[in-house]
């Protein structure tokens, strides 16, 4: 046993939750170990004390029947819905016998803009049914007309469907609205939408069924579930990616599942935000027959997702490492080099050189596919930057997309760093959320960092701290708060310096009280930076000296906080 | 006894009976939070009734862990001003809910804790909830709050040393007799 696993099991030791093993194996090392003793002597306090806290700290008896009151007054006309929803959307199943389509129905509504360039540019609907299994209609019941693929859809229109699963695609600010839990009414958000909200970076689309919600979250082009419902495949999102692509985000059963199709042709999947892309099938892939795999299995060789499906002719035989493309060699022989896992490194990286837009031409979109598959699949690092950078330059429309992937899944700590700086740096959109890079980066910074990672948590701080939006300013003195590596903590202390905000300089005057002399030193340069006040604080001074100087500095920003002007 | 998961997903169906047990598995944890937020008795238990009557509202199920929802709602509430005051604990008048024996700690004491408590991260602090004030195993921790278990029992002991640290700091600042 060492001294960090015997702390470890403090807590289970005061809690008598040992087994009689770990407990003498605990004891016996405690006896050799003074400063491990000592330890447990100064935890045992505190976890008294905290026990001691939580046992003053209850609720009480009534408070279970209490807050069972509360759930029984909301859920008395909660039951009622339900049932005058159960007779309302019965339909006729084809038996004659009437069921509530919610149980008859795995019904998966898909949502969002992926047609919005495709479709809504050319034809002023709403959106457009994409595929139809089963029976789906339009219009009120009694006069109701069949709904078929293709078939636009416009504000107002009410539809239904039975068994089998309806897919309909919406334009961007449309809102599609559960009425009965079979019909739905498509309407514009434009205006007043009550079931739309424009948070910062994100935009909320709202479904309601009586009483169910979904919400579903839109931030920087991805689309996240926040909110779903339990048991069948219900809900699904697509959010617009590039003009023939949408990416869809489906809750079944409790699972999430990302893909990105094009027309009834799935050319990517994956669980949860990490889509998988592949190159465009030459042979339609069936959405239904498409394998799901496993993202980041880079020693898998297999770049191209037609080759699971089609009778291609086997790769011809690795060449030599010695064999680059040749300079005259034309698009397809360099896409074919690409894919050819045995071609080498230096044939790859020489391949990858010549994919400029000119040289690539029309074939941007499967050269696109295919450098994404090398970025995610590769496992040289060397060649998936280099693909990553091209894919960056022929794609910068979707490279917002590819740069959030990497940044925050990738394996390789310079291929998260380049991702950064591609996305701190591309050029303003004024279609683009101002805030989506800002949000991303936020996100980015709430992932959990391996010490591998530091230098990239330290490049993510300084760029958050140079968009310097107030609001920030807790993300970063969280991860001074934290307990990562030192350098880290420092850094942020010195972004929260870069914030010009009160909050700012209430975080950083924490810390002048802190073990860290580091941390010390680089709480009071923020707070020079902030206020230009000094006080004279030496991190380096004794303790009392210190407390001294930190009580003056209390007391000036007491005085000032509500009038000092950054 | 039934997981969390089959709670849930019978409570997100309209099974009342599930979400009490649910409630009775977590009341504690999520007093324990509202009191953090509140630092006062009754707004504490006020507000996390509040919370759980609307968690009932909108409980989905969802892969992700229930106490984390409803540990948001509590924010959500607090953040918006739900709570009908917030004031010191050493102030709270008597508890008319009957929170518990009487306080075996003073109140400064009391205080003191909540303060420090307050001032953690908010995984850590939930974390100690979970555990000292849910009594939740490590094991029970991973599994409501879907992290893993190996990691629980170094993150309690790395909040307990971020509570000492804080402890200690403050009965050097105010001379309380802390004993840590």
């Amino acid at each position: 046993m060492e001294y960090n696993a015997a702390v470890r099991l403090f807590d289970r030791y005061l809690e008598g939750e040992l087994t009689e093993v770990q407990r003498k194996a605990l004891e016996e090392y405690l006896e050799k170990d003074e400063a491990c003793a000592a330890e447990l002597d100064r935890y045992r306090r505190v976890h008294d004390v905290v026990h001691r806290y939580f046992e003053t700290v209850r609720p009480g008896e009534g408070f279970l029947e209490d807050v069972m009151v509360g759930v029984e007054e909301i859920a008395t006309p909660k039951n009622k819905r339900k049932k005058s929803r159960a007779r309302t959307v019965a339909v006729d199943d084809g038996g004659g016998r009437k069921s509530p389509l919610l149980w008859v129905l795995p019904l998966i509504v898909v949502l969002g803009a992926g047609a919005w360039f495709a479709f809504f540019r050319t034809a002023p609907s709403t959106g457009v049914v994409l595929f139809v299994n089963g029976v789906a209609e339009r219009g009120p019941l009694g006069s109701a007309k069949p709904l078929r693929q293709e078939d636009s859809l416009a504000t107002g229109d009410e539809l239904r469907a039975d068994r089998g699963d309806l897919r309909i695609q919406l334009s961007d600010r449309t809102e599609i609205t559960v009425t009965d839990g079979a019909s739905f009414r498509v309407g514009s958000v434009d205006g007043a939408g009550a079931r739309h909200e424009a948070l910062a970076g994100t935009t909320r689309y709202t479904v309601f069924d009586g009483e169910d919600r979904f919400a579903v979250e839109f931030s920087a082009g991805r689309a996240r579930v926040a909110e779903s419902k339990e048991g069948e495949a219900r809900f699904a999102v697509v959010v617009p990616e590039r003009d023939s692509e949408a990416t869809s985000v489906e809750v079944t059963r409790g699972a999430v599942r990302v893909a990105t199709e094009r027309g009834d042709q799935l050319v990517g999947e994956g669980m949860k935000s990490n889509v998988r892309r592949g190159a465009a099938p030459s042979q339609p892939v069936p959405i239904h027959a498409a394998r799901r795999e496993p993202r980041g299995e880079r020693t898998r060789p297999d770049r191209d997702v037609t080759r699971r499906t089609s009778d291609r002719a086997p790769s011809p035989p690795p060449r030599q490492e010695t064999d680059p493309t040749p300079a005259g060699a034309s698009i397809d022989e360099t896409i074919a080099k690409l894919q050819d896992p045995g071609a080498g490194t230096e044939a790859h990286l020489a391949a990858l050189a010549r994919l400029d837009a000119r040289f690539v031409g029309d074939k941007a979109d499967a050269v696109s596919a295919l450098l994404r598959d090398i970025v995610r699949n590769e496992p040289d690092d060397t060649v998936r930057s280099a693909a990553f950078g091209r894919l960056v330059e022929l794609a910068p429309d979707a490279a917002f997309e590819d740069a959030v992937d990497v940044l925050q899944n990738d394996s390789s700590v310079e291929l998260r760093k380049k991702a950064l700086q591609v996305l701190v740096s591309r050029p303003a959109d004024p279609d683009d959320d101002p805030d989506a890079v800002r949000i991303v980066l936020l996100d980015t910074l709430g992932q959990s960092f391996s010490p591998d990672l530091v230098s990239l948590q330290l490049d993510l701080l300084r760029e958050i701290a140079k968009i310097g939006n107030p609001d920030d300013v807790f993300a970063v003195l969280g991860v001074a708060n934290r307990g990562d590596e030192i350098a880290v903590r420092k850094a942020a202390l010195d972004a929260a310096g870069g914030f010009k905000s009160a909050d700012a300089v209430d975080g950083l005057m924490e810390f002048l009280r802190d073990p860290e002399p580091d941390l010390r030193g680089a709480a009071a340069a923020g707070l020079r930076k902030l206020t230009g006040q000094s006080m004279g604080f030496d991190p380096a001074a004794d303790e009392a000296l210190r407390e001294e100087v930190v009580q003056k500095w209390e007391a000036w920003w007491a005085e000032n906080r509500g009038t000092f002007e950054f | 006894m039934a997981s969390d998961r089959d709670l849930v997903q019978r409570a997100a169906s309209g099974d009342r009976l599930a979400y009490r047990d649910l409630v009775q598995r977590y009341q504690t944890v999520v007093f324990g939070y509202a009191f953090f937020l509140t630092r006062d008795l009754d707004a504490g238990r006020r507000l996390a009734r509040e919370a759980l009557v609307r968690g009932f509202a909108e409980i989905q199920d969802s892969d992700r862990p229930w106490i984390e929802d409803l540990l948001q709602i509590v924010n959500a509430l607090h953040r918006q001003g739900r709570r009908l005051k917030s004031s010191s604990i050493v102030d709270a008048g008597p508890d008319e809910g009957g929170s518990g024996p009487a306080p075996a700690l003073s109140p400064a004491l009391l205080q003191a804790i909540a303060e420090e408590l307050h001032s953690l991260e908010v995984e850590e602090r939930t974390l100690l909830t979970l555990r000292h004030g849910g009594g939740l195993s490590p094991e029970e921790i991973a599994e409501a709050t879907g992290e893993p278990a190996s990691g629980v029992s170094s993150q309690i002991a790395r909040c307990f040393k971020h509570l000492r640290d804080r402890l200690v700091e403050r009965a050097r600042e105010g001379g309380l007799s802390l004993g840590v």
